[in-house]
């Protein structure tokens, strides 16, 4: 199996409102993958008829191999699922919710479970409706990860959660991963968060999947350009597609390239604008190249 | 990996303070079913709390069920996208198989088990109780299944509870709108029909068969909707079955006439009921009175009323006048007044001389020494406008009416020696003695009655639902006696108390009804000269008799009364008519008037 989720054409339509349009999805094992968009873009959705909580109105979806649609107990014995959405037993403690949640795995590791307890200090004799939002989502995100899950989908994990909290549970689950090297699944509207994790991004807007590609691989290929020409240039002819939101104030040259190649990319500056001194070149964050994309194709902002 | 057993103690754990409540109801009134009666005929003031408290449990049980069932359900809930159980290792069949054995387990089993025991405190034969299991079975079901479907379809609580009150306000609004619109516009009982069965009404075995095939149809079709959505959560096609399955539901029983559970007949083989019967009326002894309106708007009307007389019975026999219909007067001159429906509920306490002489029928050579000397009470034999009275009073003619009686006999029913603590098992009845308490002018006789009313009991007869409440009169048909058999005497209770009596659940007769009594057997106020003391040496060889009207056919008649005037005021000294009588002949006629046959 070398894709822990795929999908293929999946859509999802509520009466006439389409959530997911015919998304087409790949997320390989091992991998951490982030899935952003904005509220409403079709995230959750997507998760849950992947996870078969929906029915898909059509395509079809795999999980670790096995259809969405025939997803059981076995299979679920090797997911581990937290979201802020998620109903949690609030009448157990949390000693009660980790024990009830053992029973159902055969993997479960008592040590590790233990271990994670003392990590993120969760007080094991307290009802879960008597925790803080952080507090529940913590002791959720160790019933799923004792036993130690080959696939993890975070749905929303950082609602809610105060920065201290939020550092707590990157840092908690980057620990893990590193030696696990489990397969991770992140859907967020918050890209600063995820950009420490993912390896790989997927942005979905309006139920459209707007870009997949590994992190590293669109970080270093998006620059943001400024440049002085000599003389006033009209931008708009022979400006390359690849050349986003260009902007012009007086010599002032400022635009997005999408295609970055070192050298090559500067050789292709200097002809375009052959009286230009003074380039800068920087590197983009996650957002920064989310606030392009948004901009270049109306997606709503995050 | 069998994780049932786990999903079976969290969701004990999850309602363990309800389901010890539940216990405690249970087990509350199972010790008042069983230990009510004694309490209550050792301390007075408990003879009313008590039955009104089994009434309570039972309904705080029915409350209890009404929550226990969604918390069960919807601590893994089946709608949404937003349970727990969704995304863990847990099986819809295991879910399924779990949540199934927890309500039966707890919220029948249990119950069934306290029931049982009841019944067999109480000496309830083990056919009975074996009877009475599938009954109680599908009561349990039929009442837990709505709540069940209506925790599977919705998330929470408080949306169980909003759609709850919903449909219970939707339906209580069309079925005042539907009485109020046939109160005032009896026509339009005709449209009704389309919806109502109005058979059941008078045909209790009827209405029971209608009744338990409507169980059955809801536990199945019930089992069939909730196993659907905790198999495959597809909550519209749910709810669109459970739409088809109640039309079904109502189309199936709308036109229901097969009496599964009727009675098995009294073998008439064994009764000659006489062909000679003739009837008629004293008419000397006539009453005329006015009719009760119930609005100002409607015409003034007389009743008049008279005793009928019967004869041509054998003895040990005796009739009871069911209806007068096509009540008439025929005139010389060709005109005919017909009468306006006539009532001729009575109550027939079965006290009244008519009554003395098929009793002492069945005593044989036993010599009942206080027979009783009642008159007979009157029963309305017409009924018309009060212009129409005035217009044809004094006016003689001849009077016809159509007339339906029931023929009775009187039997033995029980025989119990009378000593405390003797017992008699007769066909779904016991009687106990619970005390015998010496008076310096005879004796008082302390008795507990109890009865099975089992659904699949074909030798009980059955009590309607719609009109449960008028069992409370079928005491009337059975009188009690002592005998001593050595001297051939026997004396009737004159006076009958009714110290206990928990015979109705809030919805419903009870499957086990028990009475207290006090039955006082007097030898002083004798109208016939001295009668033999009822002292310790007569009560030794005494014993107590129950002897019930048993009904054994009906037969049709008509009155025909020639030379027949309606008087123009009453012939009886006394206009006074029994009150018990009057309200009854309310009741009939309103009856009467909202679903006409």
């Amino acid at each position: 199996m070398n894709n822990a989720i795929e999908t293929r054409s999946l859509t999802k339509r509520f009466g006439k409102n389409i959530a997911v349009q015919n998304l087409n999805l790949t997320v390989p094992a091992r991998s951490i993958f982030a899935f952003l968009g904005p509220n409403g873009a079709g995230k959750t959705t997507t998760i849950k008829v992947i996870l078969n909580i929906m029915k898909a109105t059509q395509g079809s979806s795999t999980v670790l191999g096995v259809d969405s649609k025939e997803l059981g107990p076995e299979e679920f014995a090797q997911i581990g699922y937290v979201s802020e959405n998620q109903e949690m037993p609030e009448w157990m403690t949390v000693d009660q919710f980790l024990n009830y949640c053992k029973k159902m795995y055969s993997t479960w590791d008592d040590k590790f479970c233990n271990d994670l307890v003392e990590q993120f200090s969760l007080p094991s004799k307290q009802k879960l409706r008597s925790l803080s939002r952080g507090m529940k989502m913590k002791a959720a995100l160790v019933s799923s990860l004792a036993y130690r899950p080959k696939l993890l989908i975070f749905d929303e994990p950082f609602g809610g959660l105060d920065p201290l909290v939020r550092d707590e549970f990157i840092s908690g689950v980057l620990d893990i991963t590193e030696s696990e090297n489990w397969t991770i699944f992140i859907s967020s509207h918050d890209i600063d968060e995820v950009e420490r994790l993912a390896d790989r991004v997927g942005i979905i807007d309006k139920g459209l999947l707007k870009l997949v590609e590994q992190t590293e691989v669109l970080q270093n290929r998006f620059r943001r350009i400024e440049l002085i020409t000599n003389e006033a240039t009209d931008i708009k002819s022979g400006f390359p597609e690849e050349w986003f939101l260009p902007k012009q104030q007086d010599r002032a040259v400022q635009f997005v390239d999408s295609q970055y190649v070192k050298g090559k990319s500067e050789d292709n500056i200097r002809e375009i604008f052959p009286n230009c001194s003074n380039i800068e070149i920087s590197g983009m964050s996650l957002r920064e190249i989310f606030v392009v994309f948004a901009k270049k194709f109306k997606i709503s902002e995050l | 990996m069998n994780f049932i057993p786990y999903l079976f103690k969290k969701d004990f754990l999850r309602i363990k303070s309800l389901l010890l409540v539940w216990f405690l109801l249970i087990l509350a009134q199972s010790a008042l079913s069983i230990g009510g009666i004694n309490l209550a005929t050792e301390f007075l003031e408990f003879q009313m709390f008590l039955p009104l408290f089994t009434k309570l449990f039972s309904f705080l049980q029915g409350l209890m069920i009404i929550v226990i069932v969604p918390l069960l359900i919807q601590d893994d809930s089946l709608v949404g996208a937003t349970a727990f159980w969704f995304t863990r290792p847990i099986s819809r069949k295991g879910l399924l198989i779990t949540k199934s054995c927890f309500i039966f387990t707890l919220l029948v089993a249990l119950p069934l088990i306290a029931e049982m025991s009841v019944l067999v405190t109480n000496g309830v034969t083990g056919h009975r109780i074996l009877l009475a299991v599938p009954e109680i079975l599908m009561e349990k079901l039929v009442f837990i299944i709505p709540f069940l479907i209506l925790a599977i379809l919705t998330p929470q609580f408080s949306k169980y509870a909003l759609v709850g009150i919903i449909i219970f306000a939707v339906f209580a609004v069309i079925v005042i709108i539907s009485s109020v619109i046939m109160m005032l516009l009896p026509k339009t009982i005709k449209i009704m029909n389309i919806f109502y069965n109005f058979e059941l009404i008078g045909n209790p075995s009827l209405e029971a068969s209608c009744r338990t095939a409507k169980d059955i149809y809801i536990i199945l079709i019930g089992f069939i909707l909730v196993a659907h959505q905790f198999l495959t959560r597809y909550t519209a096609r749910t709810i669109r079955w459970l739409v088809v399955a109640y039309l079904v539901m109502m189309c199936f029983t709308r036109p229901w006439n097969w009496d599964f559970l009727k009675e098995v007949p009294y073998d008439k083989s064994a009764v000659n009921i006489s062909q000679s019967l003739s009837v008629g009326f004293n008419p000397e002894g006539v009453i005329i009175s006015d009719e009760v309106r119930f609005r100002k708007k409607d015409a003034r009307e007389k009743s008049i009323s008279a005793k009928e007389t019967v004869s041509g019975l054998p003895a040990g026999q005796f009739a009871i006048l069911k209806e007068l219909k096509d009540v008439k007067m025929k005139y010389a001159d060709g005109t005919t007044l017909k009468s306006k429906y006539v009532s001729t509920s009575k109550k027939e306490a079965f006290s009244s001389e008519k009554f003395m002489p098929p009793l002492e029928a069945v005593l044989g050579q036993i010599k009942l020494l206080n027979p009783f000397k009642e008159q007979l009470s009157y029963t309305e034999i017409f009924s018309l406008e009060e212009s129409d009275f005035n217009q044809y009073r004094n006016k003689t003619g001849t009077y016809l009416a159509d007339a339906d009686f029931e023929i009775y006999k009187y039997e033995i029913g029980s025989r119990v020696p009378l000593k405390q603590g003797a017992r008699d098992l007769f066909g779904s009845e016991q009687i106990v003695i619970y005390d015998i308490l010496e008076r310096p002018n005879g004796v008082s006789v302390i008795i507990a009655e109890k009865k099975t009313n089992l659904l699949f009991d074909r030798e009980v007869k059955k009590k309607s639902r719609y009109n449960f409440a008028r069992d409370i009169y079928s005491d009337y048909n059975r009188v009690y006696l002592i005998v001593n058999k050595k001297r051939n005497e026997a004396f009737l209770a004159e006076i009958e108390s009714n110290l206990y009596a928990d015979m109705m659940a809030p919805f419903g007769p009870m499957r086990l009804e028990t009475k207290a009594k006090q039955f006082d057997f007097t030898y002083v106020n004798n109208r016939s000269g001295p009668l033999p003391k009822i002292d310790k040496e007569w009560l030794s060889d005494a014993e107590l008799l129950r002897i019930d009207a048993v009904k054994i056919g009906t037969q049709h008649r008509t009155f025909k009364i020639e030379n027949f005037s309606l008087p123009s005021q009453s012939t009886e000294t006394t206009q006074e008519i029994d009150e018990m009588d009057r309200q009854l002949k309310l009741q009939d006629k309103q009856m009467k008037k909202y679903y006409p046959e």
